[in-house]
């Protein structure tokens, strides 16, 4: 049972590729993953919290929280569409569904579907562009369950050719859902086109075509090559004791047979080389428009700058993409953007939801305002003497909302947990700074190099989705 | 009663230590009521998770209240509330980075405020405001008209949301829980100044809103400064309420539309009575049964029979006549079977009821799910409010967990048997049109070599 939000002022919900909420987190994790165990304790108010490496290579991260009675676990593996070939796409995908929904060698898939129910528990599975996380929520008090179960389903795999083409038919119902929402449509073909050449165009889902032909023996084979500890990681956040919860996933996961980390062998994703525009018409009364830029990687530096910009244009309250295109003339219903940062690129998502009839004029003046960003006063030292005193501080706003973010992602288990398993797959190290210090550090000035970097000099691809002839308004 | 009482004690006592360790958890802070020097009412709890304070403020009404011809009136008149009179008040807010929501529903509308804690003094002076003093000029009047109508479009594009309308206008058509948020254009059209202004003085006073808050904050601190802040807020001589317009009796009946779609949504509504505290949990637990989490009834429609990727059900509660629904959103081709294998599947649950395994596992994922909706600040603010509302009470959210567990199996199969009477149903069926595409379909491999140039 849900109670239905109808307006917003500002884009709270969104959850993106980085983790910038989690300021307290993610200093634990730079401060555990700088330098391993045994390394300067966390600062007292912090909640208590261990990184180790299991022998076999599987990292794992434990954070004690006992505000609330869930116990959250999330196992992640390095895998996802960067993995796959034009004739593999939608492998790591299909194979997440399997292992989830279809067995293991010691439960029948009605074994582990009543197990979960008897034990309360929530249970699912995302696939993306750099990883496949595995989630479990329960109530507290179900370690020894919740960890034996994440085992078992990630490392005991059974396949079968029949549990294959069932999965496979539910799995092309997803591919029909995703091509009948407006916005995971636009959102989808941005990427598609946004990364030529490189396996993040590959769509997460894969196609009819190559879903049809997978065979039980090629995800065997990327089974048995991605699935292993050293790939993997796991990430226990909520209310338990942390030396039991140590000693239960050491007892668990540590006998785990060691195999070696598959080499990765991908490239960043190449510049976009020339804009491109497409434009489709769908069964909607409202027009969408998705705007995506390349951006900078989960790794470079410039992510912090490309946060703050991504709140002070196009997110916050009342932001500055907005007022551009509800000014004078009223453009579109709402702007906003997002900024999805990956392994090997980024990408800076601008949506738009607007009247069709205004489609062209609306695109034409938010890309137009993405080249000028660079030239935008951002805050209280862009101006002099009295100037100041009427000046906006959209910097000092943006970096208040980053601080809500970061407070605010300390009241989901879950989320904490999944960000935790994301970070350690995705980073390469800890530049020693927290997030929020990296933040508060920004300028203005750092700000209008990274927007001539990334808004005003990239190319761009637009997807424009417009009401099919018979639902366009009179 | 007591005898209720005893049972219920009985059967906390006896929870596996682990249930019982969660529930017990919820009322660590306990939930207090506080009266403000104006007679407002503020629910309370202290949560120190995070820095930040989640403050509800509910406005019972809703659409119910609304005069006839006049729906969209409620999500007006509460939008209007908060809009910023001036651009240095707007510019204030902005730098306190504090979100602001606004929901409309049935039988309340909900304004939501989240705030870092040491920003919520001075988002309280900005946005006191507007909720005080309003200004219901024309040209705000008419922005927001125009935002309702392309609303009410974005609603429509999801079929999900269409088939809902759907269900409701079908049930509830004439009584305002019906009627869709932003009313139709007409009549958005016939709203006129006068009536937002009767509507906001009848329902903005201090009999009736309730505010609710979650926080970091000591109790004397929030109290202290929603006194200062909402002082304003009176008690006032409450307009004329419009005539209450009965529930329609139920008739079954089946609804089908088409949408230029792939696939295709097949749903099945059921009117329950007005939620009281049994109804509540009965209808929670039969909403984990049939389509919450894997091996609920409805997960074998996707599991064996592959019919669907999405299949869920969803339990409305509302003051005078709730709303069971359970869905499945199929490919065209199977649209006819989809609708079959539902029809079969809750009247399997309707005229056998469930197993006592099934109800045990129902309660669990049920208090998952209530744990995990109340996790947050924010959801929890906005539920407490709206248990008192209905009328459940402000400590409901402390007493549900034991209210589960004293649902025995009779209970539960008398209430199935009940609720899920076909003769009661609402069928919808939001017919997909469009042709399955080719196999490398329309988001299918565009632009791209046949492998990856960079492996």
């Amino acid at each position: 049972m849900k109670w239905m939000t109808v307006f917003s002022i500002s884009d709270r919900g969104r959850r993106r590729g980085r983790s910038p909420g989690l300021g307290l987190i993610l200093a634990l994790a730079a401060l555990h993953l700088a330098g391993g165990l045994g390394q300067p304790a966390a600062p007292a108010d912090t909640p208590p919290s261990e990184q180790f490496t299991l022998d076999n290579g599987l990292r794992v991260f434990l954070l004690e929280d006992r505000a609330w009675p869930l116990l959250h676990v999330v196992v992640a593996v390095d895998l996802g569409s960067k993995n796959e070939t034009a004739e593999t796409s939608g492998l790591s995908h299909v194979l997440e569904h399997c292992l989830l929904f279809r067995g293991s060698q010691s439960r029948t898939a009605d074994e582990i579907s009543r197990d979960i129910r008897r034990h309360g528990a929530y249970f699912n599975a995302h696939t993306g562009l750099d990883m496949a996380q595995f989630e479990l929520t329960l109530p507290s008090g179900q370690d020894d369950f919740a960890l034996n179960n994440q085992k078992d389903i990630l490392f005991n795999l059974k396949l079968d050719q029949a549990a294959v083409e069932a999965e496979k038919e539910v799995i092309l119902e997803e591919v029909n859902q995703l091509e009948d929402d407006p916005l995971k449509s636009a959102a989808s073909l941005v990427y598609q086109n946004l990364f030529p050449g490189h396996p993040y165009a590959l769509p997460i889902t894969g196609t009819r075509e190559t879903i049809s032909r997978l065979t039980v023996a090629q995800m065997e084979s990327f089974y048995r090559t991605y699935f292993v500890p050293a790939n993997a990681v796991l990430a226990v956040v909520g209310d338990f004791s942390l030396p039991e919860m140590k000693q239960k996933v050491v007892k668990v996961f540590g006998p785990l047979p060691k195999a070696e980390k598959p080499a990765a062998r991908i490239a960043p994703a190449p510049p976009l080389k020339n804009d491109r525009d497409i434009s489709l018409a769908m069964d909607i009364k409202q027009a969408y428009c998705v705007i995506g830029l390349p951006g900078p990687d989960y790794n470079n530096p410039d992510q912090y700058a490309v946060d703050l910009l991504t709140e002070i244009l196009g997110r916050g309250v009342n932001p500055m993409l907005n007022s551009a295109l509800r000014g004078n003339r009223v453009l579109v219903e709402s702007a906003s953007m997002a900024y999805q940062a990956h392994r090997y690129g980024g990408v800076i998502l601008v949506t738009l939801i607007l009247d069709s009839g205004n489609m062209k004029a609306a695109r034409g003046a938010a890309l137009s305002f993405l080249r000028r960003a660079r030239q935008q006063n951002f805050g209280e030292d862009d101006y002099f003497g009295d100037e100041k005193f009427y000046a906006f501080d959209y910097l000092k706003s943006a970096k208040n909302l980053i601080r809500y973010q970061s407070e605010k992602s300390q009241e989901l288990g879950l989320e904490m947990a999944v960000s935790l398993a994301r970070h350690m797959i995705l980073s390469k190290g800890s530049s020693g700074q927290g997030y929020l210090q990296s933040i508060g550090r920004m300028t203005t000035s750092d700000l209008r190099r990274t927007a001539a970097k990334y808004l005003s000099a990239g190319k761009a691809v637009t997807v424009s989705l417009v009401p099919s002839a018979k639902e366009r308004r009179p | 009663m007591r005898r209720r009482a005893a049972v219920l004690l009985l059967l906390t006592a006896l929870w596996p230590a682990a249930l019982r360790g969660a529930a017990a958890a919820l009322w660590n802070n306990k939930i207090q009521r506080i009266v403000l020097p104006n007679g407002l009412v503020l629910l309370y709890q202290k949560d120190s998770s995070s820095a930040i304070t989640s403050l509800d403020i509910l406005i019972k009404g809703g659409r119910r209240a609304e005069p006839e011809g006049l729906s969209g009136l409620a999500y007006l008149t509460a939008r209007l509330m908060l809009e910023i009179p001036d651009n240095q008040s707007a510019q204030q807010l902005m730098i306190q980075a504090s979100p602001l929501s606004l929901t409309s529903q049935a039988d309340y509308n909900l304004i939501s405020i989240d705030s870092l804690s040491d920003h919520l003094e001075e988002t309280l002076r900005l946005i006191s405001k507007p909720l005080q003093w309003p200004l219901f000029t024309g040209i705000r009047i008419e922005a927001i008209k125009k935002y309702m109508a392309s609303q009410r479009d974005r609603e429509s594009d999801a079929a999900l949301g269409q088939g809902r309308a759907m269900q409701l206008q079908a049930l509830f058509g004439p009584t305002g829980y019906g009627a869709s948020t932003y009313g139709t254009p007409e009549t958005v059209k016939a709203i006129k100044g006068r009536d937002i202004s009767q509507y906001y003085d009848t329902h903005f006073q201090t009999t009736e809103v309730i505010l609710s808050v979650v926080s970091d904050l000591e109790a004397q601190t929030i109290s202290g400064l929603l006194t200062k802040y909402l002082k304003d807020v009176h008690r006032r001589q409450p307009a004329e309420p419009p005539g209450r317009r009965p529930m329609p009796p139920p008739a079954p009946r089946e609804l089908r539309a088409e949408k230029d779609t792939l696939q295709s949504l097949v749903s099945a509504a059921y009117p329950l009575p007005g939620v009281t505290d049994r109804s509540f949990a009965l209808a929670s637990l039969a909403e984990s049964l049939l389509g919450k989490g894997i091996a609920s009834r409805l997960w074998r429609l996707r599991q064996e029979e592959k019919l669907a990727y999405s299949v869920n059900s969803h339990y409305l509660p509302m003051k005078e006549s709730s709303l069971l629904e359970a869905y499945l959103v199929s490919e065209n081709g199977k649209k006819e079977t989809a609708l079959e294998a539902l029809r079969r599947t809750l009247r399997d649950v309707w005229e056998k009821g469930i197993s006592a395994d099934e109800l045990e596992a129902a309660k669990k994922i049920a208090l998952t799910d209530l744990l995990r909706d109340n996790e947050a600040k924010d959801k929890r603010a906005i539920n407490l409010a709206v248990y008192e509302v209905l009328g459940l009470g402000y400590d409901f959210l402390e007493r549900i967990p034991a209210l589960y567990e004293t649902v025995t199996l009779e209970e539960m199969n008398s209430f199935l048997s009940d609720s899920l009477n076909p003769e009661r149903a609402v069928w919808v069926v939001l017919a997909g049109t469009k042709q399955k595409p080719g196999p490398r379909g329309r988001l299918g491999l565009k632009n791209l070599p046949p492998r990856p140039a960079q492996r």
